[in-house]
């Protein structure tokens, strides 16, 4: 208990400094900013922001990204609420209730509970993380390459399992993804592989370039065919604080949200959208007045508010732990950390405690941040939704150019992310989710890595996967998980899940 | 384990996905035409052709520009295609919207950040 206390200190002496504690600052205004743009959710808003972070020390860095990642989560709320245009898959709940409250002029209470709920979520969630990742960590370090291979193929089961839409396409993400990952020079042999002679290919696929097309640039071709049908209310937002019975009537969703987001969270793929969809179907179920959901019941809005940050937040927990990124936002989050020469994994906590530490103490600090910086700002960011697409969309593509231009100084850079962003748009059309792909090329070369070590202790016998107990164990998992999401009744219940939350 | 073990593994699993993704495509094809009667239409939307198309070349103009010429005509030849994506009032209008946001970026990324760009072509 007392190292668990020591550990905080360490976090909050590193995240409370005035340099970090300005990078988190930093990183939930620009987080709300970009993430209050229609149509951007947080994945799309910390590809586009990720360039910034590049001149900062790794540890600012990524304490300014969980900050980016928490504004953009809230940015999306506040859309969902007031626009009913949510940025992101999980704020569809969100808006169910929460637009109709705007609706009937309570637009200021839904976005103050989903404010306290995301804050009393994230405080939970910190603590939980805390607690639970050093245990983590230390099974992490008993994993060898055979165990590595195999927690990343159930790692990448897992998030097929989990996302929305076809299984076999999601699989058909992993397999390009996987390709994508293989250009460049090989490690062990130094033999250029798919490099088909251009220079710029030697060292691989440029990640931040192919991060920025697949989310942002698609994401712009994609709203260019759809029509400007926001519908934002007019009226003067008043009454900002929720009265005592919403405050009486949230207490207990947004506790059982938290609890049921926090271990949601941990799960791979859309844990985020799971959590806010569960926990409203649970608020739904207990309560005496289920007619009122749909129609602006506040516990529709407190319950996956809470379910989605706390979610998001205990997702950081298999990346920061295993080095196992468990959707889009943590394979960004890994791929930055690769960009600043940190190597993901178990060893990070004990090699650079600061760094580990710290972004998990930044995390309560940026809740913390949340709140102040965004219930007196809530005139600016309605301002900042009603800037028309025709000014939006020419800003959004300098953003993307200029961000892919800048980390290598490489116009060749700035076309991958045009390759990658039409790539995105005909994805999107063909049902085809961009995470699995981004996460699979994050993983790829570590799998192929890890898995010829293992190749290499058992003289190239395949076997040596099974033989080892908890490689075993962990397969087994996959399979299960495989077959499960294959069976016919889970198969209808899964598409029942994603088909109403769209 | 040479260096092309890992690629064929992988490019056995595309191949074999592809044969996949192949067969349930014509599976749903015949399913609908038999059931409807109709051939199946390709997709519910349209292509938006004339916003791709902008918006690509305003990216590789931006590409061709910003090292020969400099982030101030790469970004307002860029900005300038985008616009033709969708409908303004006037050319007033883009030529304005193009020029904040070439002066904005200059402002934020050189002058802000301290980017090592260099902003107009050397004469």
């Amino acid at each position: 208990m007392s190292e668990l206390f020591d550990n905080l200190l360490l976090g909050f002496s590193v995240s409370a400094g005035p340099g970090n504690l300005l990078m988190c600052f930093l990183g939930v205004l620009l987080g709300t900013l970009v993430g209050v743009l229609p149509g951007l959710g947080p994945a799309t808003t910390i590809a586009l922001l990720l360039p910034l972070t590049f001149e900062l020390d790794p540890t600012g860095a990524l304490i300014m990204l969980a900050g980016i990642y928490y504004g953009a989560q809230y940015g999306g709320s506040t859309t969902a609420i007031l626009v009913n245009m949510p940025g992101e898959s999980s704020g569809v709940v969100t808006a169910i209730d929460g637009h109709q409250m705007a609706r009937q002029g309570r637009a200021g209470a839904a976005l103050a509970i989903s404010a306290y709920g995301s804050f009393f979520a994230g405080c939970v969630a910190t603590v939980f993380i805390a607690a639970s990742a050093p245990a983590l960590s230390e099974l992490g370090l008993k994993f060898g390459p055979v165990e590595n291979v195999s927690l990343m193929l159930l790692g990448m089961v897992a998030v097929v399992v989990m996302s929305k839409g076809s299984i076999v396409n999601s699989f058909a993400m992993i397999a390009i993804g996987l390709a994508l990952g293989l250009v460049g020079t090989d490690v062990e042999t130094s033999q250029a592989r798919f490099t088909f002679g251009i220079d710029h290919l030697r060292e691989g696929i440029n990640f931040v370039p192919m991060a920025i097309g697949l989310f942002g640039v698609a994401e712009i071709l994609r709203t260019l065919g759809a029509p400007d049908n926001r519908d934002i209310l007019n009226n003067k937002l008043t009454g900002l604080l929720p009265t005592a019975a919403d405050l009486k009537a949230s207490a207990m969703p947004i506790i059982r949200g938290t609890a049921l987001g926090s271990l949601l969270g941990i799960l791979p793929g859309s844990g985020t959208l799971m959590a806010s969809f569960s926990s409203y179907m649970l608020e739904k179920k207990l309560s005496k007045t289920p007619e009122r959901f749909g129609h602006g019941a506040i516990e529709g809005v407190a319950a996956p508010e809470s379910a989605n940050n706390a979610a998001s937040q205990t997702s950081f927990i298999p990346m920061l732990t295993l080095g196992l990124p468990s959707g889009s936002v943590t394979a960004l989050m890994i791929g930055a950390m690769t960009i600043h020469g940190i190597a993901p994994g178990p060893q990070v906590m004990t090699q650079r405690p600061e760094l580990f530490w710290g972004m998990i103490c930044s995390m309560w600090i940026g809740n913390v941040m949340l709140l102040i910086i965004n219930l007196p700002l809530i005139g600016v960011w309605v301002r900042v939704l009603r800037i028309p697409y025709r000014h939006l969309v020419p800003s959004i593509v300098l953003l993307c150019c200029i961000g892919a231009y800048s980390v290598g100084s490489s116009p060749f850079d700035v076309l991958l992310l045009m390759l990658f962003g039409v790539f995105g748009y005909v994805l999107s059309r063909l049902d085809c989710e961009p995470a699995p792909l981004l996460l699979a090329f994050i993983i790829g070369p570590m799998i192929e890595e890890n898995f010829r070590r293992s190749m290499l202790i058992s003289r190239g016998s395949p076997e040596i996967f099974v033989t080892h107990p908890i490689s075993l164990a962990l397969l087994l998992i996959s399979a299960v998980l495989l077959i499960a999401s294959l069976a016919p009744m889970v198969r209808r219940r899964r598409k029942e899940v994603f088909v109403e939350a769209e | 384990m040479g260096a092309g073990y890992f690629p064929r593994l992988i490019a056995v699993l595309c191949a074999g996905l592809a044969l996949l993704v192949l067969a349930r495509a014509i599976r749903t094809y015949f399913k609908t035409r038999r059931e409807t009667q109709q051939i199946p239409a390709e997709s519910p939307s349209p292509i938006n052709w004339r916003g791709t198309i902008a918006i690509t070349v305003a990216i590789v103009l931006f590409a061709a520009l910003i090292r020969p010429a400099g982030l101030v005509p790469a970004t307002l030849a860029a900005a300038l295609a985008c616009t033709l994506a969708q409908i303004y009032s006037n050319w007033i209008e883009r030529l304005v919207l193009a020029a904040t946001l070439s002066t904005g970026a200059s402002l934020i990324f050189v002058e802000g950040l301290g980017l090592p760009f260099q902003l107009f072509p050397d004469f």
